[in-house]
C-alpha cells in the first residue's frame, strides 16, 4: 500500500490521508474529490514477491521438521509496444534458510523456479525457458498432469495435491478457429529430484538401498539420464462445455526400474506414455469435470501392465462463499490390480472475507488417509498467515503409510512486495 | 351511476402515468452505453475501518450480438497478479454464463461456476454479481417516480430479479435514480430478501468519452459494516476495434 500510495499523486495522497482520519462515518463534502489513477499499470517492468517464514512440527516425532525463512523473487516484463505480437519475460527465484533441514539436506538453497520468454503473436505464441504448465481439467489427482514432475524433496503441496517443479520447455500453441493446438518439447526431460538420505520424505525402499551403499553392502547408482520428454494437447474452450486431448511421452518421476549386474544395483526412471481425454461442464452452480486416460506398458512391482484410469468430479458454490469439491478416481490395471479413492475440499470465508478456512484431503483403498485442516487469514494486502494440520493414515506398505510418522502441524507467516 | 363511481375512485387513487416504462428506461441506459468493445483500468479503495486495500486491474469487454465477453487482469494486490478472468455472458436469462479463470502460477485455465456471484469482489463493498454485464431481462423494471439528484431531474426505477435470476442475487430489488438526459445511472440502492437497505452505489466523476456518457467514480458504501469501496476507472477507451482473440482463452498467459 505504501508503495502504491507514493505513486499516487501528491494530492490525491493528501485526500487519502484526509479521509482516513476523519474516519469512515464522515465523508468529505465532494464524495468524488478522489483520485485514485496512478502509473503503475503502465510499467513495463515489474519485481514483486514475498517474505515467508515457514515453521512445521512433526506432532509423531514431537520435532520441529522446518523452520524455513524464504524469500520469493518475481521479475516481469512485458513488451507492449505492438497488440498483435507481444514479448514477454518472467522469472521467479526462491532463496531458502532452513536449520532444521541440515542433518540431509543444505540449509541455505536457491532454487530457479521459472524462467521463461514468452512471444505472444496472433495465432501462434512460443514459449522457451523454465515453466509450470498444468494439463486436465481435474482437481487433486489429474490423469495428465505430466509435464512437471512431483517434487519429491517436499512432495505436499497440500493434502490433497503434490507439489511440482517447473520444467525447461519448449512450448508452441497455435491459435486454431476451433481450439488451441499445444506441442510442448522438454528437451532435459521433466526437473526430477528425488528425497536426500535421511529426509523424512525419503521412501523407506530408497532408503534401504542406501544404508545398504553406505555400509558398502552393495553399490547402488541411480541412473537419469535426462533423456528428452513431449507431449501434445489439443484444447477447445466453449459455450458451456470444455474438452481436450493429449498424450505426453515421458519418465516417470521415480526411478522405479531395478537392475542389478554383478557388483551393482542401479535404480532409473522408465518411460510410459499416457492418452488423455478431458471434460469440463458447466451445470448452473457447478461445474462436473472428467478425465480419462490410458497408459500402456505401465511398470507395477517390476512387471508392466496397461493401466486405465477415470476420474469424475464436481464442485460448486452454496450460498455466497460455501465451496465444495469432491473428485473420485479410479485405476484398473489389466493384471486386477485396481485403486479407487476420492479427493476432497470443502472451504468458506469469514472475516468479511479476510479469512478464509476448510478442510481438503484424499482417501483411497488401503486405508489410506491424508487430510488438512486450515485457516489463513490476511492482515491486509501486504501481510497473511495461515495454520494447518496435516496427517496421513494407511495400511502397511500403502504410499501414505510411509509418511504415517510426518503428521504435522504448521504456522507461515507472508509479507507480500 | 357505475361510471360515476370509477370516476370517484380514479381522484381518490390517483394512479401516476408516465410517456414512459420502466423497462423502456433501462433499455435506453444499455442502448447509451452499448458499444462494440471497450477497455479501462480500474483501481479500488476498500475502507473498512481502519483497514485500507488497494486493488488494481485493466478491464477489457466487447460484443457479439446478445453475448457480451469481457476479461478482467488483476494488477494489484501481488499475491493475485496477473490472475485473469474470462466471462462469455448472455442476453437470453435462461442461459448460464460460461467463466474461465486462469492461475498464473499453474499456468492453468479452469472453467469455474457462477455460483460464487453472490460473494464479495476482491473483499470490496462490491459483490461479483454487480461487476459483471447485467442484462435487461435479467429484472422486472417499474417506474416508481420522477425526481430530482443533486438538481439532475432523474427517473427511479425499482428493478426486481425475475425468478430464473433470483436464486443468483443477493438483492430482492434494487432502486436506481436514472438521469434522464444522459440516461445513466447516477445511484443505486440494493435491498436484501428482508427488503432492507443494504448497500448504496453512487456515479460521478461522469465525463463524456468517445460520444459515451461515463461515470468514472464510483463509491459503493454498505453501512451495516462501516465500510465503503471507492473505484476510479481511468484510460477509458470506446470502440477500439479489440481483438476476438483478446477474449478467447488462448489470450490467458502471464
Amino acid at each position: 500500500m505504501t508503495v502504491i500510495l507514493n505513486k499516487v499523486p501528491s494530492s490525491a495522497n493528501t485526500l487519502l490521508l484526509t479521509l482516513c482520519s476523519i474516519g469512515s462515518s464522515v465523508w468529505a463534502q465532494d464524495p468524488f474529490d478522489f483520485d485514485l489513477s496512478d502509473s503503475q499499470i503502465k510499467n513495463p517492468l515489474q519485481v514483486s514477491g514475498y517474505i515467508e517464514s515457514r515453521n512445521q512440527y512433526f506432532t509423531v516425532q514431537d520435532d520441529w521438521s522446518s523452520n524455513r525463512l524464504a524469500s520469493f523473487l518475481e521479475l516481469k516484463w512485458e513488451d507492449q509496444a505492438s497488440q498483435a505480437h507481444q514479448w514477454r519475460a518472467y522469472s521467479s527465484l526462491l532463496l531458502e534458510y532452513d536449520p532444521k533441514t541440515r542433518a540431509y539436506r543444505n540449509s541455505q538453497r536457491i532454487d530457479f523456479k521459472e524462467l521463461y520468454i514468452l512471444h505472444d503473436g496472433a495465432n501462434f505464441d512460443l514459449t522457451i525457458g523454465k515453466q509450470r504448465v498444468a494439463w486436465g481439467t481435474a482437481d487433486g489427482v489429474s490423469t495428465i498432469d505430466r509435464v512437471n514432475a512431483v517434487d519429491l524433496r517436499d512432495p505436499i503441496g497440500n493434502a490433497r495435491t503434490a507439489s511440482k517443479r517447473p520444467s525447461w520447455v519448449v512450448r508452441n500453441e497455435f491459435n486454431l478457429s476451433g481450439g488451441i493446438l499445444e506441442l510442448i518439447w522438454l528437451p532435459r526431460g521433466r526437473d526430477r529430484k528425488l528425497p536426500e538420505f535421511g529426509s523424512p520424505w525419503e521412501p523407506p525402499y530408497l532408503h534401504a538401498l542406501r544404508v545398504q551403499n553406505r555400509s558398502g553392502t552393495i553399490n547402488f547408482h541411480i541412473k537419469d539420464s535426462h533423456k528428452h520428454e513431449g507431449g501434445i494437447r489439443y484444447a477447445t474452450y466453449g459455450e458451456g462445455f470444455d474438452w481436450s486431448l493429449a498424450y505426453f511421452n515421458g519418465y516417470t518421476d521415480s526411478p522405479v526400474r531395478q537392475s542389478i549386474t554383478s557388483s551393482d544395483v542401479f535404480l532409473e526412471p522408465v518411460r510410459i506414455q499416457t492418452f488423455n481425454a478431458s471434460g469440463a461442464l458447466g451445470m448452473a452452480q457447478g461445474t462436473l469435470r472428467a478425465e480419462l486416460a490410458y497408459t500402456p506398458n505401465n511398470l507395477v512391482s517390476g512387471k508392466t501392465t496397461d493401466l486405465w484410469q477415470m476420474v469424475l468430479g464436481w464442485d460448486r458454490n452454496f450460498f455466497t462463499n460455501l465451496y465444495f469439491n469432491l473428485q473420485l478416481f479410479y485405476k484398473e490395471a489389466s493384471r486386477g490390480i485396481d485403486t479407487h479413492g476420492s479427493t476432497f475440499s470443502i472451504s468458506n470465508t469469514s472475516f468479511d472475507d479476510a479469512g478464509s478456512y476448510g478442510l481438503r484431503g484424499q482417501i483411497q483403498d488401503d486405508n489410506q488417509l491424508a487430510t488438512e485442516v486450515y485457516f489463513e487469514y490476511d492482515f491486509n494486502d501486504k501481510f497473511s498467515s495461515s495454520i494447518k494440520y496435516l496427517f496421513f493414515d494407511g495400511d502397511k506398505g500403502s504410499r501414505l503409510f510411509d509418511y504415517r510418522d510426518n503428521d504435522l502441524f504448521e504456522a507461515t507467516l507472508r509479507w507480500d512486495f | 351511476m357505475l361510471k360515476l363511481i370509477s370516476i370517484l375512485l380514479n381522484l381518490f387513487f390517483i394512479i401516476p402515468t408516465y410517456g414512459i416504462t420502466g423497462r423502456e428506461i433501462m433499455v435506453l441506459v444499455d442502448q447509451a452505453t452499448n458499444t462494440e468493445d471497450g477497455s479501462r483500468e480500474a483501481t479500488m479503495l476498500i475502507e473498512r475501518g481502519n483497514q485500507k486495500l488497494i486493488r488494481k486491474m485493466r478491464m477489457l469487454n466487447k460484443k457479439y450480438g446478445e453475448t457480451d465477453r469481457s476479461l478482467i487482469r488483476f494488477i494489484e494486490p501481488a499475491d493475485v497478479r496477473d490472475t485473469q478472468y474470462l466471462s462469455w455472458t448472455y442476453e437470453d436469462p435462461k442461459r448460464d454464463d460460461d467463466l474461465w479463470v486462469f492461475f498464473p502460477t499453474e499456468n492453468l485455465i479452469r472453467r469455474i461456476s457462477g455460483g460464487g456471484k453472490k460473494g464479495s469482489f476482491m473483499r470490496s463493498d462490491f459483490a461479483n454479481e454487480d461487476i459483471e454485464l447485467r442484462a435487461v431481462d435479467d429484472d422486472v423494471h417499474e417506474l416508481i417516480e420522477e425526481s430530482k439528484l443533486n438538481g439532475v431531474a432523474v427517473y427511479i426505477v425499482e428493478s426486481t430479479p425475475i425468478p430464473e435470476k433470483a436464486k443468483d442475487t443477493n438483492y430482492s430489488k434494487r432502486r436506481i435514480w436514472v438521469d434522464k438526459e444522459k440516461w445513466l445511472e447516477l445511484k443505486t440502492e440494493y435491498y436484501d430478501r428482508r427488503d432492507r437497505l443494504i448497500k448504496r452505489l453512487t456515479q460521478g466523476g461522469i465525463e463524456e468519452i468517445d460520444g459515451i456518457w461515463t461515470a468514472t467514480k464510483l463509491i459503493m458504501e454498505t453501512p451495516r459494516k462501516n465500510s465503503r469501496t471507492l473505484m476510479q476507472y481511468s484510460v477509458v477507451k470506446y470502440n477500439v476495434g479489440l481483438d476476438d482473440s483478446d477474449f478467447e482463452q488462448s489470450s490467458l498467459k502471464r
